[in-house]
């Protein structure tokens, strides 16, 4: 046993008494691994058309009540019925539309393009039926007709600690491909199928004032949160089915019926989903992710000092991949694998190991694409073209994210309802990084009938994807808005994704990369298999970074303030001789002509003035980079001036690299502009606002410089590219006459 | 056909003065887009070190980014959208307009007995056809209108088994196939209205509607020369122009000498395009010729004779006689016998209401 530097023992006690004292409300919280665990014995039938549409379900259902109250009823999910017709809160809100899918009332078969589940029979094991006592609520709204949501107060209620077992029958429709859910020919994805059960918040919990059940109906721009447990499932399918079924979790057997079905049981700990899907179209490719094999020893012991903890920590566990492929698209298995074990690799050496066994990624028939990009727990829905060229990052894109899911939303189980940004934006800043990584920067394709016929001259590195869209307008929502109450689909989805991922890259451009890394990995190990608040996050993010960031998420989580900081103008030349009258020995004497080349003037120093201007509502300390003529620079590093609510102004810290000069300068947050004044040897070159867009967030980083000349260059150069295809254009026009 | 395709290139390899004019017209009337691009790429960028970036051979996605989200602030890309459209419709209207007055130019030098290139010869033949030429791509209009409505019908069972299909693949071959022949119609038309317009040259016509059927005739009755022809000569100039196109973007343009480069090779290939349209023109107008000739021209300086009502007090002008001459009478257009072939083809034309030949 080797001995330790005591100071070093020291630090480290420090550090566990300070995090411990700024985690208390993780004490508070109860673990939440089996909490709600299901046993579901699930009939897939085929409607008249041969489309896998009728469900037929026992659920045995257990949960204890890991919390202090006295519980009196229960509350369960019943999506499918978000399906059911127009008048659902789901239907109101998307007006059939989502993600640019429509839903097609068309003809269908029987019960059209609907979906629905009705709950038979609800009753406590060996005991009460509670069916009669089932009433549909509207938590959400006053949707009256909104059936996605039901209570069944119990005859006899839960003590803290007790379990209760229920038996629940259900039946149930699948809806024509939609929203995460349905069938489309002889495929089905089968999410959200069951009654689930909500999530009860005692005191504390997710900083809840008073307890009680969260349980949102189904909304157009929202998705799930539900507490852990057990899942063990078992699917009867038709035949021809036969090796063409995948789920969340480990296939445990595989059964041939006499009346032609077949069986498969699933099952998967400490969960808090389950789907399934099926198509006989599938093709079905098993692989392995070898951590030895992808993850190098140099780049584990790299990530464990990074993240200051032992290698062991930071070790990778294999896990078995099973591919459920479109035939078209089985020439793009090997890519398909590759972005999953990238998105294994990265995603665990930054957040820890994914625990579970297994990893089922599902590849949707076209004209499913409702099914498409989508995640429930180890199952991933993802999405292609048929025609793809190696630069085009389509799969890879899709899969990296709807992995990532399995960490933010699957593992760190925050409530996507109310705080969406906690799961999408989290897994888009995620999702850039990985792909940064392990493919360098995306290219924007140009496609016609589904061909890419020509990739545009512009390397996208990522995160830069994020910057389009989002700073086209004011913002109208702060980020942490529940997912409903966005102005609308569009804010939801700006917020939630790509201005969270540019939030949390400005974030960490701003902490330094190692900081962040640890922020994160705090973050993602403190509140694995929990649910965390925004709250929580921000709490560990000041906590590992040791310095009070509120400034930050209340500007840019909290708020809606826009950053833009530009350039307004420099001035940089030799002090002219004043003209005018001078009092000289009792006489007034006049300087009538200026002489810009006097040898003096030709050593003096050039007189500078810097003006900075904030074009946006938000302040950040931003960097101001001066280049002179001769190759010198002048550093301005700030810093935020004030501690807590005080803090009051951006202090620089200036450097001349020349003469080795160094002084201070302060720039007021309340004040919209700041001119800087100092003396060079040099004149001024450019200045540089953030020199190396850092701070993402910046609405316009185009103003952020200034350059004594005009180029011409850069406009020649594009014009005359225009130039040519605009002619082109013109010349195949002139074919008509 | 061979001996049309070698007199086409021949011909389009000696226009170097017209191919000039030609790029200069096409430059001209990319300006009204261009420029204004130009403007706007000046004032975001040229005081800013982001300048530098963007003159490299990849657009900088900063500035990019920046520029389409200020360009396009409140997210209205339906009004920006709107307003380039607009723009390019006015620069492309402004280009058909100015190369039907080209393509009377370029055929009026073709038909001329020297074949010499003179801007005046060229302008006298673009003024004088302009307006019949306006008038065929009217009627050329009607036929492409039906192509794209004949397309859009195809479509339709495509479209309607898309949107039942499992797979991709096989509806989108189809969907090429289907493009594929709409593009070979096109280049039929078009091939179609390209011996109208030369017919109305060579033949002095002013019926565009005969002429179109007329040329529809000529093309049928010599489908594969015609086709031949036409296939080839396109070909010829996909291949050269595909080839400067390809040498264009293979030159990184981070230097001025190689934006010069780039742009001077975009130039050639735009060249290519318009010497295909020539050698085009030249070819067809040669096969044309040959299998459908126009009347015989009356003899150079011939003085041309009116026929006017005969009255008593009227008497013929020294050196004429009232009988006329059948060596220097220029005959009715259209009138003179046909080769067998064309002549069981075409009907013959007559004057039109204002005594003009049609």
């Amino acid at each position: 046993m080797k001995h330790r530097h005591p100071l070093r023992a020291v630090t480290f006690w420090l550090t566990a008494l300070w995090l411990a004292l700024n985690t208390a409300p993780v004490a508070a919280n109860k673990e939440l691994p089996g909490i709600a665990s299901y046993k579901i014995d699930a009939q897939l039938k085929l409607d008249e058309q041969q489309h896998p549409t009728r469900l037929e379900g026992h659920e045995q259902f257990t949960w204890r009540n890991a919390s202090p109250d006295t519980i009196r009823e229960l509350q369960f999910h019943l999506y499918l019925n978000a399906f059911k017709n127009q008048r659902s809160t789901f239907f109101k809100e998307s007006g059939g539309q989502l993600r640019g899918d429509q839903f097609e009332a068309g003809q269908w078969g029987q019960w059209g393009p609907w979906g629905w589940i009705d709950v038979n029979e609800l009753k406590i094991a060996g005991g009460a039926d509670l069916t009669k006592q089932i009433e549909f609520i509207h938590p959400d709204d006053d949707n009256a007709d909104d059936q996605t949501v039901i209570r069944v107060p119990l005859a006899k209620p839960l003590a803290p600690g007790a379990t209760l077992t229920l038996d629940i029958r259900f039946t149930a429709k699948l809806p024509r491909v939609f929203a995460r859910t349905g069938y489309w020919a002889q495929f089905a994805l089968v999410g959200q199928w069951f009654p689930k059960i909500g999530v009860w918040e005692e005191v504390g919990e997710r900083r809840r004032a008073v307890a009680g059940w969260n349980c949102h109906q189904f909304h157009a721009n929202s998705e799930f949160y539900a507490d852990f447990g057990n899942y063990d499932v078992t699917l009867q399918v038709p035949a021809i089915y036969k090796g063409k079924v995948g789920a969340t979790g480990q296939q445990q057997s595989e059964q041939a019926n006499a009346d032609g079905t077949v069986t498969y049981r699933f099952a998967q700990n400490s969960v808090h989903d389950f789907a399934w899907t099926l198509d006989p179209g599938y093709v079905v490719v098993k692989r392995a992710f070898k951590a030895a094999e992808w993850v190098k020893p140099a780049e584990l012991e790299a990530m464990a000092q990074r993240l200051k903890l032992p290698l062991e920590a930071v070790r990778l566990r294999d896990v078995e991949c099973t591919l459920l492929i479109q035939p078209e698209h089985a020439g793009q298995t090997e890519r398909h694998f590759k972005a999953a074990f990238n998105a294994l690799k990265y995603y665990g050496l930054w957040y820890g190991a994914y625990p579970y066994a297994t990893l089922t990624i599902v590849d949707p028939p076209h004209n499913a694409n409702g099914a498409g990009g989508m995640e429930y727990p180890t199952f991933i829905t993802a999405g292609t073209d048929w025609w793809l060229t190696p630069r085009w990052q389509e799969p890879e894109t899709v899969i990296v994210h709807e992995f990532g899911h399995q960490f933010w939303y699957g593992l760190v189980a925050s409530n996507e309802f109310e705080e969406s940004w906690l799961d999408e934006g989290f897994n888009t800043y995620s999702e850039g990084k990985t792909l940064g990584r392990a493919y360098g920067s995306n290219w924007l394709s140009f496609k016609y009938n589904g061909v890419p016929l020509f990739d545009f001259p512009v390397e996208l590195p990522h995160p830069y994807e994020n910057r389009l869209g989002v700073f086209m307008d004011k913002f109208n929502d702060p980020i942490l808005t529940p997912a409903w109450k966005y102005f609308d689909s569009m804010s939801y989805g700006l917020n939630s994704y790509p201005r969270t991922g540019l939030t949390l890259v400005t974030l960490e451009n701003y902490l330094g990369e190692d900081v962040m890394a640890r922020v994160m990995r705090e973050y993602a190990t403190k509140w694995r298999y929990r649910h965390p608040t925004s709250q929580d996050f921000f709490d560990t993010a000041s906590a590992v970074a040791g310095q009070d960031l509120n400034w930050f998420f209340d500007q840019f989580v909290k708020g809606t303030q826009t950053l833009d900081y530009e350039v307004a103008d420099y001035k940089s030349a030799r002090p002219k001789t004043k003209l005018g009258l001078y009092d000289k020995d009792g006489q007034k004497s006049e300087t009538k002509e200026a002489k810009p080349n006097d040898k003096k003037d030709d050593k003096a120093p050039f007189e500078n003035e810097v003006a900075l201007r904030r074009v946006g509502e938000a302040w950040f300390p931003v960097e101001l980079l001066v280049t002179l003529k001769d190759g010198h620079k002048v550093f301005f590093k700030p810093s935020i001036a004030g501690k807590g609510a005080s803090k009051d102004a951006i202090e620089y810290q200036v450097t001349n690299d020349a003469d080795g000069q160094q002084w201070t300068e302060r720039w007021p947050l309340n004040e919209r502009w700041k001119k800087f004044k100092f003396a060079t040897a040099a004149e001024i070159q450019k200045v540089q606002l953030d020199p190396d867009n850092k701070i993402q967030l910046d609405a316009n980083l185009t103003n952020n410089s200034k350059t004594e000349t005009a180029a011409i260059g850069a406009a020649l150069r594009w014009t005359a590219g225009l130039t040519f295809w605009l002619q082109t254009l013109l010349q195949t026009l002139a074919a008509l006459s | 056909m061979l001996t049309s395709l070698l007199v086409g290139i021949e011909r389009a390899c000696r226009s170097v003065k017209l191919l000039f004019v030609l790029l200069l017209g096409n430059l001209f009337c990319a300006a009204p887009v261009a420029l204004p691009v130009f403007a706007l790429v000046q004032q975001s960028a040229q005081d800013h070190v982001v300048a530098q970036h963007l003159f490299a051979d990849q657009l900088n996605a900063a500035w990019l980014i920046d520029f389409v989200n200020n360009q396009f602030n409140g997210f209205s890309p339906v009004s920006v959208g709107l307003q380039t459209g607009l723009l390019l419709l006015v620069a492309g209207a402004l280009y058909l307009t100015a190369n039907l007055f080209f393509s009377g130019g370029i055929l009026a030098v073709f038909a001329a007995p020297l074949e010499r290139f003179s801007l005046r010869k060229f302008c006298e033949g673009g003024g004088a056809y302009w307006w019949r030429f306006a008038r065929l791509l009217l009627i050329a209009l009607i036929f492409y209108g039906l192509l794209l409505g004949a397309y859009f019908l195809a479509s339709r069972p495509l479209n309607k088994a898309a949107a039942q299909a499992t797979a991709a693949g096989p509806i989108e071959i189809k969907r090429w196939l289907l493009l594929l022949a709409g593009a070979l119609g096109f280049g039929l038309i078009n091939m179609v209205f390209d011996y109208a317009r030369i017919r109305t040259v060579q033949h002095e016509a002013r019926r565009m509607w005969r002429v179109t059927f007329a040329a529809w005739r000529f093309c049928l009755a010599y489908v594969w020369r015609t086709t031949f022809l036409y296939l080839l000569l396109a070909a010829i100039g996909l291949v050269l122009f595909g080839a400067f196109v390809w040498l264009r973007n293979a030159v990184t343009q981070a230097s001025w000498l190689n934006v010069m480069l780039a742009f001077g090779l975009g130039q050639l290939a735009i060249v290519a395009r318009l010497w295909t349209r020539l050698a085009l023109f030249a070819g067809q107008a040669d096969l044309h010729q040959r299998l459908a000739p126009a009347p015989a021209l009356a003899k150079p300086g011939a003085p041309v004779i009116e026929f006017m009502p005969a009255t008593k007090d009227l008497t013929p002008p020294p050196g004429f006689t009232l009988e006329p001459d059948a060596t220097t009478l220029t005959p009715p257009a259209e009138t003179a016998p046909q080769p067998a072939a064309v002549a069981a083809a075409e009907p013959t034309e007559t004057s039109d209401e204002s005594g003009n030949r049609a």
